[in-house]
Formats: structure tokens, C-alpha cells, sequence
């Protein structure tokens, strides 16, 4: 649930956010009108629309405002530049092949927001420290993919972990549904390193689940679905951990290495395969 | 019962093959076998192509000993529910995997007590002749979820 201060903290930075938006975009129609060019008022509404509905949709992708995305700078941080780019380049798309509006007022625009977004967090980090959250109260939709097999049996050996948190368990065999039976589950179909149409497949499915549910955590223990929800995460600024598999004794799996240079956090379950960028905290026996 | 699972990526003719020879020998011996299909016909066990969830589990409470490759998923099973587990790994140089790793894991669940390793076909039998019937027991089990140690990690990371 929800406390008072997180709805409070989302609450401001959604309508300061909100409140900057729209100032840029006033400040941008100063600065066209200035050097001579005409709106009508049906295209300022249209600029409006455009701008709102791209911001709305850009924040909900990013999960900008969610309760758990609040708590920190640096989470706030990769979820403003990522919503920030999306945003801008929608709104490139929809004002700048309109020809209602004068030439470069996408790019004025585009560069005044940026400004004030670059502002607005520089504030952010001066405030936020003031804020006392309570870490232990920070909950997150977490998204569990593991294909059949050793890597299943694997993610279920850490199910303490899931205990009354808002999992959604993934995989490519359905029958697996009931080892989760308190879960939601999904299934996707499975990838391989030898067929591309297959692998077009797996990354749909993969990348349609992540945008439907919209977690905050991906954690894996492996194979190839995982992998790419570890690459689809990493890009849409989802908290991203890989759990390489007891299996890989002598070095890391291949998609482990893949995994270092993009998941947040890697780890490994035999200690003489740590290093500073690999975790070893137990294992799963 | 004796359970037998090659898992359902690969087929692994030396064990099947190995386990074919056994039940030669042991005909009054039940086997419930799974693996891929392949080349290798048994003659004297048949053989599963792939078994539900439900009834893998079922398999695995049931037996008397597991035979299986290095795969991790059955070792944890057998190790969750004490059975006694023979692991035969699969070997890339024969194209049973991709790579070698399975040997990695057989060693090292060896050395650290866990599982009983046959490391080729000669062992398997050897190993079997010396157990059966009466010499099987489980080398080692383990609890029914993951170390305190690596969930409070995890926890950790997903809240700070």
C-alpha cells in the first residue's frame, strides 16, 4: 500500500512536471511568434493535444511516477531522461511533419524542455534528500522469467523472495503454471540461437508482457527469454538482475556474459566466479 | 522403481544405452525412462519422450534411485526430496551439449558431497552393480527453498 508521503512525493513531482511542460511550451510559441510566424488557434490546440498526450503516454511507459520509482534521485533520474526522450521525439514526429506549425518549432521546443527538465531534477536532487522514505516499505511489481527445466527449478528455489510481493511468474512451457498456482503467470514462446523468426517471436511476446505489466524488477535465472527481458528492461529503465546458473562451475554461461554488460546486477553462485562486477551471495541450495 | 531422465533438450544415447544393458541384467527391475528419441532403440526398457511436471514430480517421489545427466534441475529435485541420485554428465566432445559445463557441475557436486558421479558408461554400471539393491542411500539433501543468504541479497537490491 501506499503511504501519505509517496502519494504526496508522486502527486508534486507529476504536477511540477506537468506545470514545466507547459511553460516550455509557452515559451516556445513566445519565441516562434517573436521572430514572426502565425498559429492559428486550432494548431496551438493541436500542440496542446500533441504534447500532452505524448507526455502522458511517455510517463506511463516509464513508470515516472510510480510508487516506486519515487524513492530515489537516481531512479527518478533514469526514468525522466528516458520519458524526456521518448516524449520529445514524439512530439519531433507529430509537430515536425505537420506543416501547420512554422519550421524548427519542434527543435525550439525540444530544447527549451530539455533545459528545464535538466533544471528541474538538478532541484530534485537538492530536495529529495529532505524526503525520509522508508526503504522497507518500497514495493515492486517484479516480472520472474526462467525457461523450463533446471533454470525453473532454480527461480523457484528463491520463492521466500516473492512472498506477498506482486510477482508475475514467465516461461515457455504452460504446464508450469501450477508450481505457481498463487501467482500470475504467463507463457512466451521460446528462443534459439539458430532461428531468427523465432527469436522475432520470443522478443514480441517478451517485449508486449513487459510493456502490459509494466514491472518495476525483472530478475531471471536464465535462458534465452530471460536474456531478452534483461535487454528489454535495460532499455526501458527496469531494474535488471540476472542469477547465472549453479550449473556454470567453471566460468560464467555465455548469456551471463552478455548479461554483465547490461543487467544492474549479475550474480554468480560459486564464490571463486565473483569479481567487482559479478555478485556471489550464496547459492540456491 | 528406477528413475531415469536425460532432460528434453538433447538426446543422450550413452545413458540410454548404458541403462538398456543394466535392465538386461536386472529384468526384474522396474525402469521409467526419459529421454528424446533418437537413433538408439532399447530393447529392454521403454522409453519416455517427455514427461508433465506433475508426473516428473510423481516419478521422483516414487523411486528407489534416480539415474540422470548433470542436469541441475533433477539434482536439486532429488537432493529436495532425499533420494539417492547417480549423475552420468554429458559430454560436448560426443555432441551430447553445447559445451562442457555439465562436467564442471558433475565435479564439483561430487566434491562437495551431494550427488554419486559416474563419469562414463563403465562407471554407471559399476556404480549400479555396487548399489543395488541394497547399498542405496542418498549422499546428502537439501531444504525445500534457497539460502537465507542470497534471497536477503536479492531483496536488498530490489528495495535500496
Amino acid at each position: 500500500m501506499l503511504t501519505t508521503k509517496q502519494t504526496l512525493a508522486r502527486l508534486v513531482l507529476a504536477l511540477s512536471d506537468f506545470l514545466l511542460l507547459n511553460v516550455c511550451l509557452y515559451a516556445s510559441y513566445h519565441f516562434a511568434t517573436k521572430y514572426g510566424f502565425n498559429f492559428t488557434s486550432h494548431s496551438i490546440y493541436q500542440a496542446i493535444l500533441f504534447t500532452w498526450s505524448s507526455w502522458l503516454l511517455s510517463t506511463y511507459i516509464f513508470r515516472l511516477y510510480s510508487g516506486y520509482t519515487i524513492y530515489k534521485v537516481k531512479d527518478i533520474y533514469r526514468a525522466t531522461w528516458r520519458a524526456i526522450t521518448f516524449h520529445l521525439l514524439a512530439v519531433y514526429f507529430l509537430i515536425g511533419a505537420n506543416h501547420a506549425f512554422p519550421a524548427n518549432f519542434a527543435l525550439t521546443y525540444g530544447v527549451v524542455t530539455g533545459l528545464g527538465f535538466v533544471l528541474s531534477r538538478i532541484m530534485c536532487i537538492a530536495i529529495m534528500p529532505l524526503v525520509k522514505f522508508n526503504f522497507e516499505k518500497r514495493e515492486a511489481n517484479i516480472m520472474a522469467i526462467a525457461s523450463v527445466g533446471g533454470h525453473w527449478i532454480e527461480l523457484l528455489r528463491i520463492m521466500p523472495l516473492f512472498k506477498g510481493k506482486n510477482v508475475t511468474f514467465v516461461s515457455n512451457k504452460a504446464s508450469l503454471a501450477n508450481t505457481v498456482s498463487d501467482y500470475k503467470f504467463h507463457t512466451v514462446p521460446d528462443a534459439s540461437r539458430s532461428s531468427v523468426y523465432k527469436l522475432v517471436k520470443c522478443i514480441v511476446s517478451v517485449l508486449g508482457l513487459i510493456l502490459f505489466l509494466r514491472p518495476q524488477v525483472i530478475i531471471t535465472t536464465g535462458a534465452a527469454p530471460g536474456l531478452l527481458g534483461i535487454f528489454i528492461g535495460k532499455i526501458l529503465g527496469i531494474k535488471t538482475i540476472w542469477i547465472d546458473s549453479i550449473a556454470n562451475v567453471d566460468k560464467l554461461s555465455l548469456s551471463g556474459l552478455i548479461a554483465l554488460w547490461t543487467a544492474d546486477k549479475v550474480y554468480t553462485q560459486w564464490e571463486h566466479l565473483a569479481s567487482p562486477k559479478v555478485t556471489y551471495s550464496g547459492n540456491i541450495l | 522403481m528406477i528413475f531415469v531422465t536425460a532432460g528434453t533438450q538433447l538426446p543422450f544415447d550413452r545413458l540410454i544405452k548404458t541403462i538398456d544393458d543394466i535392465a538386461a541384467e536386472f529384468p526384474n527391475t522396474n525402469f521409467v525412462v526419459q529421454a528424446l528419441y533418437s537413433n538408439y532403440k532399447a530393447k529392454n526398457i521403454d522409453v519416455l519422450d517427455f514427461i508433465s511436471p506433475a508426473d516428473f514430480t510423481k516419478y521422483i517421489d516414487d523411486c528407489d534411485l534416480i539415474i540422470s545427466h548433470a542436469g541441475m534441475g533433477t539434482i536439486i529435485s532429488a537432493l529436495v526430496k532425499k533420494k539417492p541420485i547417480i549423475v552420468m554428465p554429458r559430454l560436448a566432445k560426443y555432441k551430447e551439449h553445447r559445451n562442457e559445463h555439465q562436467l564442471g557441475t558433475a565435479k564439483q557436486m561430487d566434491l562437495l558431497g551431494y550427488v554419486d558421479v559416474a563419469y562414463d558408461e563403465y562407471e554407471l554400471v559399476y556404480k549400479f552393480r555396487q548399489m543395488w539393491p541394497n547399498q542405496v542411500v542418498p549422499r546428502n539433501s537439501i531444504g525445500y527453498v534457497a539460502s537465507e543468504k542470497i534471497i536477503t541479497s536479492l531483496n536488498d537490491f530490489i528495495k535500496y
